[in-house]
Formats: structure tokens, C-alpha cells, sequence
């Protein structure tokens, strides 16, 4: 009898299977992940969402403290008649007033000389007899020595520079003849004032630098009344204006400058805060009513409400009482416009009331801003805080995913394990079948001479 | 008493101790499978030079069957693993496809594909 030995060769016939499973592309299934998913997306768009109203409320503070500051100004802007000559910097006057500059003769420039002669070498020609000289700018001397060593161009350079008195020294080479070198001395600030370097103060007196630029001084009258400032920037002169002088005028000539109520820097200024408005609102509106979305009933968004309630319930004291009044008007949907016409039909004393009504930084309108920036303060606003939080639970859900990732792979594991020693042993049991059947064929030949058998 | 009916005697102890184990407990069901396989092993070297008697011969039959239905028992087993590896493999492809997913958000916002693509099972 001759039949197949049992053989038991650790190879499942069942392992293309067991790879077709694991490779298989599944939709999703009912697993307790999927739960942790959708909350993670969740808290994703919730971040995005309050980092939108975020951006938006920092834009709505911005523009009502550009109100508050237009306000406390009451809206005055000073200007020139003649911005090349005379050029305005900065005002502060919170007083409409005018003022005529005339008779600019003279623009504020730095003395600056350079050397009467040049010298053949900047580095060893020696432009002291003794070594010793006098720097004077202003009415002050300040001495200088030169050794033998620094007795050149280079060394009284360096040795006017290192005295650090408000002039800066420099060797001018012109490459012509052969004295190319000179020395260049420059005082540091504008305005008239005696420059000049003397060699052996004691002795020969022998000056040094030629007498051509001494500076000069800003010479105007303003309002009739001489001014000479040795700086171009005046700022000492009219109250609430700084100005500087660029060019003189000729005979005649002047120059008005004015401080008064400028309505256009008003209305941009309410066009800039009707448009982050708006922004604001925009994004209320798609986490408010039936659609929705997922901050829908959040704290933050009805804080946001509630301050956008404040700003156009707002109420003044003069003639300006609401928005209404001043032009803003707020649509059926919500939606906040200027109504120019409205705005530009202001008289002057109405204008005024408006300025009140936008108040300043503490009071009026623009006071209102601080609800703003608590909300959207980028160290410490309540969505900071919100966003924080956000964060926080989106770490510890990761957390729970990896947890829940890592036990999915050991039962794996485990499950594969299972399933190879099955393949295995089926293996072991089906060869053992064959060699059975074996048997019972031989078996059953012998007692009744037949093959037959059941299977 | 003969020594094939001695061998067949333990063949069917052999069968008994097969049928009785856990289905799912392959690492118990592969030690009685291999003294089940020593078992038979004695009966083929018998065989040759035996001359089985009818009822031995039914006796065989039955051992015969009833690896059949044990063999069946342990697919079924087998079966009921399979599927929970299926299940298993089917959450891990999507753990690791969601937190590429999520990697990808943090960088890109939220319209980036949450549910990831197929991924390889850790």
C-alpha cells in the first residue's frame, strides 16, 4: 500500500485571503473612532470660525478707535497752501485757527567747510607746523594734538571725529594735481554757527578750512513776527502744528496754514467702520437662525451680538442722538451703510454734535471699542481664550484616537496570529483526512476486493 | 487484542479528545491534531499486514466522518475570525487614513479630505 505521507508544511492555502483583507479598500464602519473623528472636524471649522471673527472684531476695534481719535480731534486738519515750501507734520490742535508764514529768505542748512589746501599725501603729508590745533564750532574751541605719527589728513580726521562734538571729518581725495587730498568737516545738525580749525592756536593762528558754508538758519515771519530756527522742523512756534520749511518764497510770496474741520476724514472714517462692521455681522450670521453653523447658541457668538447690539443702540446727547442721525442706517437684514447724503447735509454745529457723538476713546462711541478688543485681543480676548480651549480638547482627542489606534493593532495582531495557527492546523487535518482515506480505500479493498468508500 | 485494534483504539481516543476541544482554540486543537496524526500514522504502518475486521473497518468510517465535521467546526471557527480581522483591519485602515487626514488639516483647513485614503494597517 502506497499512500501520501502527512506533511505539515506551515503554509496556509488560506494567506492570499487573509492579504486580500487586509488590503481591501472599506467604507466607513460603526467604530467608536468615528465619534472622536467628527469631533475633531468639528473643532476644526469652530477654530476657523473664531479666527475669522478673530480678524474681523480687531478690524471693528481698529476703525472705532479711528473715530475716537478723529473725535478728540473734533475732526480738525491742518494743511498748506503750498506744500513745497512749507510742509505740514503733524497737528493736534483740537481749535480751528489759520496762520500765514512769509518771507522764507532762508532754508535751515549744516556748515561744512573743507581744507584751504590740499595735500600730497593724506597719510604722511603733515598738516600741523606744531601739532597742536583748535576745532571751533559754535562758540566752542575743543584743542587737538597731533603727534609725528598722526601729524597728516588721516590722523586730523580721526582725531576730529574722536572728539564726538556734533561734526563729522572726512579725507577728500580728487585724484587732480599733486596736492589731491583735502579735509572735509561737517557740523552734524543744521543752523548758522562758526566752523573752523586752527593750527598752532598760540602762535601763527593759521586757519585751516576755507570760510564759505557756515550753516544758515530757517529765517520766515510767521504771522508778520521774524522766526530763525536753526532746524527746518518747526515745532515750538504754533501750537498743535508741526511744519517744515523746504524752500524760500519769493518776494511776497506766503504760505497759509490752516487747522479746521475736515467732514472727510469723518466720512471715511465711518465708511471704514461700516465695512468691518459688516465683517463682523457676516460672520454672526452664519452661526445664527435655522442654517446654523456649529458655533450655533455659543457664548462667543452671542457676545459678539450683544456688543454689535451696543454699537447701533448707541445714544448721544446733542443733536447727533443715533446712528440715524449721523447717516448710518441698518438694513432689514442687518446689513449697516452710510447715507452720504445725509451725512454731508450736516450743518457745521450738527457736524460738531457728531464729533461729540463719536466721542473719544473714553467716552461716546469710540469708548465702545474696548468690548472689541476684549474679544479679539491676540494675548488674552476671549476667543484667544476660546481658541486655547479648542486646542486643548483637540489634544486630548488625538490622544484617544492614538489609544484607540493602538488597541485596533494588537487586536490585529493577535487576530492574524489566530487565524494563521487555524490555517495551520485545518492544513494538518486535511492531510490528515487524505491519509485516512487512504486507509479506509486499502482497507476496504482488502475485505471486499472494491475501491469504494466513503468520502 | 491485536495491535491494530490497540492502534484504533487510540485513533479514537485521539477523536474523541479532537472533537470534545474548543473549536476556537487552535493552539489546544493543533496539539490533539498531531497525536491524532500519530495515531494514524500507526494505523497505515499496521495496515499492510492486517487484515481489518468489518466492524473495525466501520470503525475506521466513523473516525473518517468525524474529521470531516471536526475540520467543518474549525472553519466556521476559522470563519468567525476572519471576519473580526476584516473589522479590525477595516478600523485601522481608517485610524491611520483619518490622522493623515487630520495632519493634513492642520495645514491645509478644514475642506481637506477628513477620511484620508486607503492606508496600510498598523
Amino acid at each position: 500500500m502506497s499512500l501520501t505521507p502527512l506533511t505539515f508544511t506551515g503554509v496556509s492555502k488560506y494567506s492570499t485571503d487573509f492579504q486580500t483583507i487586509l488590503s481591501r479598500a472599506v467604507s466607513i464602519a460603526n467604530i467608536p473612532a468615528k465619534a472622536i473623528q467628527n469631533q475633531q472636524t468639528d473643532l476644526v471649522q469652530k477654530k476657523l470660525i473664531v479666527t475669522n471673527l478673530q480678524t474681523a472684531t480687531t478690524g471693528l476695534a481698529s476703525s472705532l478707535t479711528a473715530l475716537a481719535a478723529i473725535g478728540d480731534k473734533r475732526g480738525l486738519s491742518a494743511s498748506s497752501s503750498d506744500s513745497t515750501k512749507v510742509a505740514i507734520l503733524t497737528s493736534t490742535g483740537t481749535t480751528a485757527a489759520s496762520y500765514t508764514v512769509s518771507e522764507i529768505t532762508s532754508v535751515a542748512k549744516a556748515a561744512s567747510e573743507t581744507s584751504a589746501i590740499g595735500y600730497a599725501d593724506g597719510s604722511s603729508t603733515a598738516v600741523s607746523s606744531t601739532g597742536s590745533l583748535t576745532l571751533t564750532l559754535g562758540s566752542h574751541d575743543y584743542p587737538i594734538t597731533l603727534t609725528s605719527a598722526t601729524n597728516n589728513l588721516a590722523g586730523l580726521r580721526d582725531a576730529i571725529n574722536n572728539l564726538g562734538v556734533g561734526v563729522t571729518a572726512s579725507v577728500l581725495t580728487t585724484g587732480t594735481g599733486l596736492t589731491p587730498n583735502y579735509l572735509s568737516v561737517s557740523a552734524n545738525d543744521t543752523g548758522q554757527q562758526a566752523l573752523s580749525i586752527t593750527d598752532d592756536p598760540g602762535g601763527a593762528a593759521t586757519s585751516l578750512l576755507t570760510s564759505n558754508n557756515q550753516g544758515a538758519n530757517a529765517d520766515f515771519k510767521l504771522n508778520g513776527v521774524p522766526v530763525s530756527k536753526s532746524s527746518n522742523t518747526i515745532n515750538d512756534v504754533v501750537p498743535g502744528i508741526s511744519f517744515s520749511i523746504l524752500g524760500t518764497t519769493s518776494v511776497g510770496g506766503t504760505v497759509s496754514l490752516s487747522l479746521a474741520t475736515d467732514r472727510t476724514t469723518l466720512t471715511s472714517a465711518l465708511q471704514a467702520f461700516v465695512s468691518n462692521y459688516n465683517s463682523v455681522s457676516r460672520q454672526l450670521d452664519g452661526q445664527i437662525g435655522p442654517s446654523a453653523g456649529v458655533l450655533s447658541g455659543d457664548f462667543l457668538i452671542r457676545e459678539v451680538q450683544g456688543d454689535l447690539r451696543a454699537l447701533t443702540g448707541f445714544q448721544g446727547t446733542g443733536t447727533i442722538k443715533n446712528f440715524s442721525d449721523l447717516g448710518l442706517e441698518v438694513s432689514n437684514t442687518g446689513e449697516l451703510s452710510l447715507n452720504t447724503t445725509t451725512l454731508n447735509g450736516l450743518s457745521a454745529s450738527a457736524i460738531d454734535s457728531a464729533f461729540t457723538f463719536v466721542g473719544t476713546s473714553v467716552n461716546g462711541l469710540g469708548s465702545l471699542n474696548s468690548k472689541f478688543t476684549q474679544l479679539s485681543d491676540p494675548i488674552n480676548g476671549l476667543i484667544k481664550v476660546q481658541q486655547d480651549q479648542y486646542d486643548v480638547t483637540n489634544t486630548r482627542l488625538s490622544s484617544d484616537l492614538a489609544n484607540i489606534t493602538d488597541k485596533v493593532a494588537l487586536l490585529q495582531t493577535i487576530t492574524a496570529q489566530k487565524l494563521q495557527a487555524a490555517d495551520s492546523l485545518l492544513a494538518q487535518l486535511d492531510s490528515q483526512q487524505s491519509v485516512l482515506t487512504g486507509v479506509l480505500l486499502s482497507v476496504n479493498n482488502a475485505l471486499y476486493g472494491s475501491t469504494t468508500v466513503t468520502k | 487484542m491485536g495491535k491494530f485494534e490497540i492502534a484504533l483504539q487510540q485513533l479514537e481516543l485521539a477523536q474523541r479528545e479532537l472533537v470534545a476541544a474548543n473549536p476556537s482554540d487552535f493552539e489546544s486543537l493543533e496539539r490533539l491534531g498531531k497525536n491524532r496524526g500519530a495515531a494514524i500514522n500507526a494505523i497505515l504502518e499496521l495496515v499492510e499486514d492486517t487484515e481489518p475486521s468489518i466492524d473495525q473497518l466501520e470503525r475506521l468510517k466513523r473516525i473518517h466522518l468525524g474529521g470531516i465535521l471536526s475540520v467543518e467546526r474549525i472553519r466556521g471557527a476559522r470563519q468567525a475570525f476572519r471576519e473580526e480581522l476584516a473589522r479590525l483591519s477595516q478600523q485601522g485602515q481608517l485610524l491611520a487614513g483619518y490622522q493623515i487626514g487630520s495632519k493634513s488639516e492642520a495645514s491645509s483647513g478644514p475642506d481637506s479630505g477628513s477620511n484620508g485614503g486607503p492606508a496600510t494597517p498598523s
